[in-house]
């Protein structure tokens, strides 16, 4: 089975099995990388990571659908688990959701999120968002669904209306995002425990996520917990970001103050080490595969 | 798409491969019943960067290309390779890279990096194009994806060499192979000598028929009618400025 068959349905079939799964959002390949190595079944390509990393911006929709292309591109190439996508708003109207749907199925995404922020979009934490009409997210699921070629290209509703109408609003907005055709329901930022445990009494059977930022809305819920609660997916989307901000802003600080980066070198990797992990023994031992010595097997008469 | 385009193309009746560097000649071709399209590395080279030197155009920007016309695919794509984009290990990554941006088939051509939109390129040693027609095999993840190789140097090395390498790279499994740059005698000494592969000749519209031959891969017809076409309307519309002045 060829990879982006297989990745599209193990990541089915792992939301679908009963166990929550747990997703951090890469900022990059090698995030990912690190990620997949320390055993993630999935992981998840995401605007505030991708703005940041991409072009040291705030998720304010400045970042648009061909960075965030590329970037799940470059991470689904470089690691051998699902990779989840967020694809905001579809990025205009039903002909540029049909185009996303395909550019991202093409590429081997195992499903999308779209959203109902109005354009330009922010993170879904953030204050001052604004909400389209019902219609039209419902709408675009539609044109999602249609345009998409394996019925396992899992298609997820994200809401943004609890910041804006509460979250009766959300809940009842998602209820037709489902009935349009979403495979699995995001509420984004619901605000306290009991709000995570209505969420998923209103959607007993439908897969959710839920979205887990340090400093934002929502109360920081274990793994397990959330999944008692029901929930089948959970994602980090902050953290990695925030923590390769953090160190390198340290390194930064040290080499400045020490003129070396001696005292920070316990924080790092070492040489031989990221060379084994970016597999350097691995290309350097394909290159000497096709060395012309090696290539005279298949020069006889 | 195809499970083996080389077998459908020997079935039929020497069929012509059109090539296309656009979004809109691939539209067009979309639209056609040919067997296959092939994304000519010099006609795009032309379109994304206003530049006739194919060596000129990457891989990153070439495959962002083919991505795109990959949405449009109606018949089994083919993509060109160039000279693998560097050394055999190269050649790995970018096969790969080609074939997950929607390739049926590839072509690797025998000239050294970077490739050159010439009729007389340098080309590689026949242990360098082998060692990068293994590298693009083991690049390819499905078994369904074709690579043929486009043999560029008979100026250089003649019909022998041409011979001697359609036989490496018998051994070595490629699907087919592509002549070009040559003269009518050339085509029909080695199609007298009976190739071990499918043998595929480049194609203008002023090609005699040669009955050995697989299939015809075109070198950029549209494209050239479509740039007299333009360089027409440009007359017209000095004309028609000129005229405009005039009033």
């Amino acid at each position: 089975m060829l990879k982006n068959d297989r990745m599209r349905q193990q990541f089915k079939t792992d939301v679908m099995s009963g166990h929550i799964v747990r997703m951090m959002v890469a900022p990059d390949a090698l995030a990912a990388k690190i990620a997949q190595s320390c055993g993630a079944k999935a992981v998840f390509s995401a605007g505030y990571a991708t703005s940041a990393s991409a072009l040291a911006m705030p998720d304010r929709g400045i970042s648009d659908f061909g960075f965030a292309l590329e970037r799940c591109r470059e991470i689904i190439n470089a690691v051998d688990i699902p990779v989840f996508a967020d694809a905001d708003t579809g990025y205009g109207d039903l002909d540029n959701v049909k185009r996303t749907v395909e550019c991202y199925e093409a590429i081997g995404a195992a499903g999308i999120f779209i959203e109902d922020q109005v354009w330009p979009k922010r993170c879904g934490h953030m204050d001052g968002k604004k909400v389209e009409p019902t219609e039209v997210l419902e709408a675009k699921i539609k044109a999602a669904k249609a345009a998409r070629k394996h019925d396992d290209f899992l298609i997820m509703s994200r809401t943004d209306a609890r910041a804006v109408y509460g979250l009766d609003d959300a809940i009842e907005r998602s209820r037709r995002y489902k009935a349009a055709g979403a495979d699995l329901i995001f509420i984004e930022a619901p605000q306290s425990s009991e709000e995570l445990e209505k969420i998923h009494e209103a959607f007993p059977d439908t897969p959710m996520m839920a979205n887990m930022i340090e400093d934002g809305k929502t109360p920081l819920t274990k793994t397990e917990d959330l999944e008692r609660l029901g929930f089948n997916i959970v994602v980090h989307p902050n953290a990695m970001t925030y923590t390769q901000t953090y160190a390198e802003e340290q390194l930064v600080k040290t080499l400045q103050r020490d003129g070396t980066t001696k005292a920070y070198k316990d924080h790092m990797i070492t040489f031989p080490k990221f060379n084994e992990f970016v597999g350097l023994d691995k290309v350097n031992a394909r290159d000497a595969m096709y060395a012309p010595e090696k290539m005279a097997q298949f020069m006889t008469d | 798409m195809t499970a083996s385009l080389i077998h459908t193309l020997t079935s039929m009746d020497q069929p012509i491969i059109p090539a296309a560097g656009d979004g809109q000649t691939m539209t067009l071709l979309s639209q056609s019943s040919f067997p296959a399209i092939f994304l000519d590395g010099t006609l795009t080279t032309q379109t994304l960067l206003a530049e006739n030197n194919q060596g000129l155009l990457t891989l990153s920007e070439y495959a962002k290309f083919c991505r795109d016309m990959q949405l449009k695919k109606t018949s089994p794509l083919i993509y060109d390779l160039q000279s693998g984009f560097g050394s055999p290990l190269n050649t790995y990554y970018a096969a790969q890279e080609l074939e997950r941006s929607g390739a049926d088939t590839i072509i690797l051509n025998d000239q050294t990096y970077p490739s050159h939109s010439l009729n007389r390129p340098t080309t590689t040693t026949p242990a360098d194009l082998l060692g990068k027609a293994k590298a693009a095999q083991d690049g390819l993840e499905n078994d369904a994806t074709e690579l043929w190789i486009k043999l560029e140097g008979i100026w250089d090395y003649g019909t022998k060499g041409i011979l001697q390498r359609i036989h490496y790279l018998a051994n070595i499994g490629a699907d087919a192979i592509i002549i070009d740059h040559y003269t009518d005698d050339q085509l029909n000494t080695i199609i007298a000598a009976t190739p071990e592969l499918p043998t595929i000749a480049t194609w203008t519209p002023n090609t005699p028929h040669n009955s050995g031959i697989t299939a015809w891969l075109d070198t950029g017809c549209l494209a050239r009618q479509a740039q007299q076409a333009r360089q027409q309307a440009l007359t017209e519309l000095k004309k028609g400025a000129i005229a405009y002045a005039e009033k």
